[in-house]
């Protein structure tokens, strides 16, 4: 019970010596999460029930209204054409995930621990400084690559073949601009987990006697891991929860239950319907991620304590 | 012994290869040297220290024979056959990390196994070899733990396993107890003898602390600037120090300078070097005659030295320092005492804490006395 402003540099043992500014602390550590405590509250948490209860009501052409019916789960779960967007979203974020991290990881290995370790600030603001252009504009970007009269297309008229309409509008063209978006954030978290990792482990790898490969698999990703399915989830849930990209490239083919759910949300009116969608997304997405990590430790890519 | 494509007729290897052979290995990084020229041949079973101040370039010699580094110039040879484009994890030779470097992610058992399962072996034989080497390093029963629930001392236990288990021609130990306390190290030091007995392997163990080099080496590689400065059998190297840096580095040391001022022949076919040092004509044993004139050290520990009552005579062959007691500090089974002799040179003598040493006050005057023989001439 200190009331001197000089505390023991150790606080002695038993419950009445501990530090009165520790005791503050751990009394009242709420308050110093407040901020955000509140933020998340008001702006995350409410709208996020607010939805999930919209999933249970009615819309007419002018009003909204609470319920406790099970219409609209009925249909999204039943329903072909939801089902057929749901699994190209999951799809489609699998396969960006996956495909970030597989282009992340030996770009992020290099600057690490690889031959570009010396440049890594300059790797790294490389990559980076994609981020600085609109995510928009970036799509756009592919548009003009990948379009009737886009790059491509032109430089195979040249060669008097084409032009290639499969380039564009369809799922492949999502994929490739969401990876092409999407590879910063792959890239940043494996790049510090990978920073991390202590040069002796990799060098007591190798006088072991396991070669690149086996200290790669045995050792590296392994430490790695947590950056790892960090890129995965972040490129995963952001890729299936899109709309924007595959509105702008994806063509008919290419639109994802993101698309749907925005248009009940709004020129459809339908926000039970949207929030019955969004919600099933969610937990979908939630399944993925925990399949993930199965997956990971099946093959032996222990999360670490 | 199968001739390797890298020994041609030329290189004068002895017939019995030596366990590790450097040959003018030189290293640089940007514009340091970190070796400048290395010669050493270590022998088969040996257990040689490599001792030295930090940054003289021993961790660089280990890793350049680890595989973790590269020589600009030289060759490597670890049992007769030429290393130098050898990759770490093709040669003979171990190495235990400095903190360990224990996988976080695996058990104990798969630290220690994981060479044998690099190397496909089956599970039974790698499950008995762990369990024979946790036997050896006392960690019986230890196996399913992981690395960050063990002690410093126990973590060092493991990664010596995990080093050994592959039975390496040499093993490589870069300064493996320095993150130990005291007590733990020395405790350590035998457990190393032992262990090194039972495998047979040789050892090369890279420290900055002499007395780890000194008690548990069959030879100590004395290492500064990036050259080797001595090597020789602990007592020799404390005895005979061949460079002022080895006899400063190496225990607590006495410099008297001085010039040479006559030549005589001694017993033993050595010649006796006297030295005038301040207000006293100083004799030393040395190997080889030195020119007059030559600026010289005179290397003499503090407990080859002692005190005696300026009425008392000489014993023969014995010099003699006429000087004033500054203090004397009582360190229980000796004293140490610092005296100033030659013309202000200050000098510690250690004694033993008898009587006649303890009741000595400061001020007074004594000499400082010691066998020509326990002097060693340094040249500058």
């Amino acid at each position: 019970m200190s009331t001197s402003a000089i505390v023991a540099p150790d606080p002695p043992a038993g419950p009445t010596g501990v530090r009165w500014e520790q005791r503050v602390a751990r009394r009242w550590y709420v308050l110093r999460l407040s901020p955000l405590v509140l933020f998340l509250a008001t702006f995350f948490i409410a709208p996020f029930v607010i939805l999930f209860l919209y999933s249970f009501g009615r819309s007419s052409i002018v009003s909204l209204s609470f319920g406790a019916n099970g219409e609209n789960w009925s249909t999204v779960l039943t329903d072909d054409f939801y089902r057929t967007l749901l699994v190209r979203s999951i799809v489609t974020g699998v396969t960006v995930g996956v495909a970030s991290v597989l282009l992340a990881f030996p770009f992020a290995y290099a600057i690490t621990i690889g031959p570009l370790r010396r440049h890594a600030e300059l790797c790294l603001f490389g990559v980076l400084i994609t981020l600085f252009s609109a995510y928009v504009v970036r799509i756009y970007a592919w548009r003009t690559l990948l379009g009737r009269n886009g790059i491509i297309n032109e430089a195979f008229d040249v060669v008097g073949l084409g032009p290639y309409d499969f380039l564009l509008f369809n799922q492949p063209a999502v994929i490739l601009t969401l990876v092409n978006v999407l590879i910063p954030m792959a890239v940043l978290p494996i790049y510090s987990s990978l920073a991390q990792v202590d040069p002796a482990l990799v060098e007591a790898a190798r006088d072991a006697g396991a070669g690149s490969i086996r200290t790669l698999t045995a050792v590296t990703i392994p430490l790695a891991s947590r950056g790892i399915n960090a890129a995965f989830a972040l490129c995963f849930l952001i890729a299936a929860g899109d709309y924007v990209t595959p509105q702008f490239v994806g063509g008919i083919d290419g639109q994802m239950l993101g698309n749907v759910i925005a248009e009940q949300f709004g020129t459809a009116f339908n926000w039970p319907l949207g929030s019955a969608l969004a919600f099933l997304l969610v937990g979908v997405m939630a399944m993925v991620i925990g399949a993930w990590l199965l997956l990971m430790r099946f093959f032996g890519f222990r999360m670490l304590r | 012994m199968v001739q390797d494509k890298g020994l041609t007729g030329d290189d004068e290897l002895p017939k019995v290869d030596p366990a590790v052979s450097i040959r003018g290995v030189r290293r640089s990084f940007g514009d340091i040297d970190a070796l400048r020229g290395i010669d050493l041949d270590v022998d088969n079973g040996e257990f040689v220290s490599i001792l030295g101040p930090s940054g003289c370039g021993k961790t660089t010699l280990l890793r350049i024979i680890g595989g973790f580094e590269y020589p600009d110039v030289g060759d490597l040879y670890v049992g007769g056959r030429r290393m130098n484009d050898v990759p770490a994890h093709r040669r003979p030779v171990n190495t235990v990390f400095q903190r360990y470097a224990l996988f976080p992610h695996k058990t104990v058992a798969d630290n220690v196994g994981f060479a044998l399962k690099v190397a496909r072996r089956g599970k039974a034989e790698i499950a008995s070899r762990v369990a024979e080497m946790l036997k050896l390093v006392r960690l019986e029963g230890y196996e399913r733990r992981t690395p960050a629930s063990l002690s410093g001392g126990q973590a060092q236990r493991v990664a010596l396993a995990r080093a050994l288990i592959n039975n390496p021609k040499v093993l490589l130990l870069d300064e493996p107890l320095a993150a130990l306390d005291l007590k733990l190290r020395q405790a350590m030091h035998f457990e190393l003898r032992r262990i090194k007995a039972s495998v047979g392997s040789t050892f090369i163990y890279v420290t900055h602390d002499q007395e780890e080099a000194l008690t548990m080496s069959d030879r100590i590689v004395l290492m500064n600037g990036g050259q080797i400065e001595q090597v020789g059998v602990p007592v020799d190297v404390y005895r005979n120090p061949a460079t002022r840096f080895v006899s400063e580095f190496i225990g607590e040391v006495n410099l008297l300078a001085g010039e040479v001022v006559v030549v005589t022949d001694g017993p033993d076919g050595k010649v006796v070097v006297g030295v005038e040092a301040g207000n006293a004509k100083l004799n030393v044993a040395h190997n080889v005659a030195v020119a007059v004139g030559t600026r010289v050290w005179i290397s003499v520990r503090p407990e080859q030295m002692t005190l005696l009552d300026p009425q008392e005579t000489a014993a023969a062959s014995t010099n003699r320092a006429t000087g004033t007691l500054q203090s004397a500090v009582f360190m229980g089974s000796f004293v140490r005492h610092l005296v100033t002799i030659l013309d202000g040179q200050s000098v510690v003598v250690q004694t033993p804490a008898d009587p006649q040493f303890l009741d000595l006050n400061p001020g007074v005057d004594v000499v400082v006395q010691w066998p020509e023989a326990s002097g060693v001439l340094l040249c500058e």
